[in-house]
């Protein structure tokens, strides 16, 4: 009988060679291990893998960090740019996000391939971090943006890049955008006094001091994997091929729901629903406590380098 | 045959303990009960009396007349379009009675022309580009094509024209004759019902 | 075309440019295509189509407000009309958050002060979500209250749905 670990490091070799096409065994493994609480991995259903946050991995940007999640690694930049306010909103800034899957991740993310999942990912995003058109629940507080009400704001551009993929990729990203949110620094601005009503106001962009952006309402995404009977949280992309269905659910620190999205699959029964609000409830604070540890770690190293 | 009323997909029909589940319906594996999937006419046909299996079976016939779909087991006519060194392609027409409304591709391998000798089988003495043959679909064979077969005495070429424009009749397995020549071309004929 | 051992579902919704109240606007019906992929693709029995593909082609004339629930709708009552083996019809409704108060079917201006929405598509007869989304905040008893709220609406709308399809077929009939 083998060693369990040098099974599990075949398995692993095994896995490098071939992204997908499990035989039967390793599906029934997979699903068998997962209903007893004893997953491939050696986890739990509702353990994550060890998380690691780089902060200020991009100089140039506003605000950058780098999260790996087992072997799922993402980047996430914020930029900021002098913009006008819409119309609409003549009080908020705005916020755009985009995700991008490189080809380095997938080989199938080359050309267009890619494309259905990172619109898939950015909408997702963008419901969990800036709530509803009215501006409401948004985990980014917008009126913070503002420069001059109606004429400047900042336009916050977060771009995330997905470099590998094993998984679980929503959950990352999230975790990436609230690391390089609490990186990033919004230069002061100067507007000239004195302007008259209908001009563009001038502004002048300090170099030298910079507002650190507040996260404190940004929530977490904790993405629940249904295989079977069971949920598991951080699946994966074996695990993730063998589910029935997956919901992301994005909690803020009170405890309330940020935003919602089921993600492909078979159908599911509302009180399942429910009983996963109430698993990523108790994740989530796990989640956030570990998160916010990892990005005090990261900031205080990039302090010091 | 029992009462008929209509039914849409999702309404229960019964319990898969009393009611056999047939087309246009499904058993649900979670409570074990008989749902509709499709629009239409429910009927309930009762079983012969020898079966083992005393329940009753429900179906389903769909309100849309569909076009029939070629499966695998059933006997289509098809013309042949092209021929060559070992294979021929046909547009299927019609599937059992029913003609069909979308087009299908079918392609006959050399060796499902016949049972006997195989690989001796010359295809241009079998078929022609317009002959209509009656075949049995093998498989769903590959993205472009159903497999067919004609390896059977009452499957080939039923109707072809000759080189002249006459109807040709059949001679033997694998002779047919025009009426307005008298020559005889090789084919892999049909027998018919008698 | 990919050979593949059960059928495809193909899903494409556009707007016209005329169906919003200003013309031209409407940026975020991007992803709606991929929401009514999923809202639909747990419901059809692929494995009856090999090697065929189901597309579903969805063109808003004039958006009012709650469109993608009367999108998924409108699909999963094509299809039945179709003849398209389903496990269930699907029946959509969503849910606006304005303060303390809970709409349902909210209308375009609705929408557009609504500080949060629920949309669910769900299969009444067999009880069983196929899609679910949910932006701005809340809190799970509101969670909780809204879910309800929208699977008893889907419930009196996969009613309707049926009585329609019945009447349809057998005017055909005769």
């Amino acid at each position: 009988m083998r060693n369990w670990t040098e099974l599990l490091l075949i398995y692993r070799y095994i896995y490098i060679y071939r992204m997908v096409g499990l035989s039967e065994g390793e599906k029934e493994f997979i699903k068998g291990g997962i209903a007893q609480d004893l997953r491939s991995d050696g986890r739990k259903r509702h353990t994550y893998r060890p998380i690691y946050v780089e902060t200020g991995v991009i100089p140039q940007a506003n605000g950058s960090a780098r999260v790996r999640l087992g072997a799922t690694d993402v980047i996430a930049s914020v930029k900021a740019e002098l913009g006008k306010p819409s119309s609409l909103q003549p009080d908020k800034g705005k916020v755009a996000i985009f995700v991008d899957c490189s080809p380095t991740a997938a080989p199938m993310f080359e050309g267009r391939g890619g494309e259905d999942l990172s619109a898939e990912l950015s909408g997702a995003l963008q419901r969990c971090l800036l709530g509803s058109k009215s501006g409401a629940g948004a985990g980014i507080d917008l009126s913070s943006l503002v420069v001059v009400e109606g004429k400047v704001c900042w336009d916050l551009y977060i771009d995330g890049l997905v470099v590998s993929a094993d998984g679980n990729i929503l959950d990352a990203l999230g975790a990436a955008i609230k690391a390089a949110l609490s990186n990033t620094g919004i230069p002061r601005v100067n507007v000239a006094a004195g302007a008259a009503n209908d001009d563009q106001p001038e502004v002048d962009i300090s170099d030298e001091e910079f507002l650190q952006f507040d996260t404190s309402g940004v929530p977490v995404i904790v993405t629940l994997t249904k295989v079977g009977k069971h949920y598991i949280v951080d699946a994966t992309s074996e695990e993730e091929s063998q589910m029935s269905s997956a919901v992301s659910i994005s909690i803020n620190r009170q405890g309330h729901i940020c935003g919602m999205t089921k993600r492909g699959g078979l159908g599911l029964d509302p009180s399942v629903i429910l009983d996963m609000v109430s698993v990523a409830n108790f994740v989530s604070r796990q989640l956030f406590d570990k998160l916010d540890s990892e990005i005090s770690a990261a900031e205080a190293d990039e302090d010091e380098s | 045959m029992g009462q008929e009323e209509m039914v849409t997909p999702g309404e229960v029909l019964g319990k898969a303990t009393e009611v056999k589940a047939g087309k246009g319906t499904y058993v649900a594996k979670h409570n074990g009960f008989v749902y509709a999937s499709l629009t239409g006419l429910l009927r309930t046909v009762s079983p012969p009396p020898e079966s083992p299996d005393q329940r009753p079976t429900v179906e389903v016939t769909g309100h849309k007349a569909h076009g029939a779909v070629p499966e695998p087991g059933s006997v289509v006519i098809a013309r042949i379009t092209k021929v060559m060194a070992r294979m021929a392609s046909a547009d299927i027409m019609c599937v059992g009675p029913k003609s069909v409304r979308e087009k299908f591709t079918g392609t006959i391998r050399q060796q499902d022309v016949r049972a006997t000798e195989i690989d001796k089988v010359d295809m241009h003495l079998s078929f022609r580009p317009g002959d209509i043959v009656r075949a049995l679909v093998l498989s769903l064979g590959d993205a472009r094509a159903y497999f067919l077969s004609t390896a059977k005495n009452e499957l080939g070429v039923v109707s072809a024209e000759s080189a002249a424009g006459g109807t040709m009749v059949p001679i033997s397995w694998t002779e047919m004759q025009c009426p307005l020549t008298g020559q005889i071309e090789q084919r892999k004929v049909a027998k018919n019902e008698s | 075309m990919m050979y593949s051992d059960i059928g495809r579902l193909n899903c494409n919704v556009s707007y016209t440019t005329f169906a919003a109240p200003v013309r031209g606007q409407g940026s975020d019906h991007k992803e709606f295509s991929s929401m009514l992929h999923k809202a639909l693709e747990g419901v059809i029995i692929l494995e009856t189509f090999p090697k065929t593909t189901v597309d579903v082609f969805a063109l808003v004339l004039e958006s009012g407000g709650s469109d993608l629930p009367v999108v998924v709708s409108c699909a999963s009552l094509a299809l039945a009309d179709a003849g398209i083996m389903m496990y269930d019809l699907v029946a959509s409704v969503s849910v606006s958050c304005l303060g303390k108060n809970l709409l349902i079917d909210p209308v375009l201006e609705e929408e557009s002060y609504q500080d949060g929405s629920l949309m669910i598509a769900c299969m009444p007869s067999r009880y069983e979500v196929t899609q679910l989304t949910v932006t701005g905040e809340w809190s799970t008893s509101k969670f909780n209250e809204a879910m309800q709220l929208c699977l008893d609406a889907s419930a009196k709308l996969g009613e309707i749905m049926r009585s329609c399809l019945k009447e349809a077929a057998s005017a055909t009939q005769e």
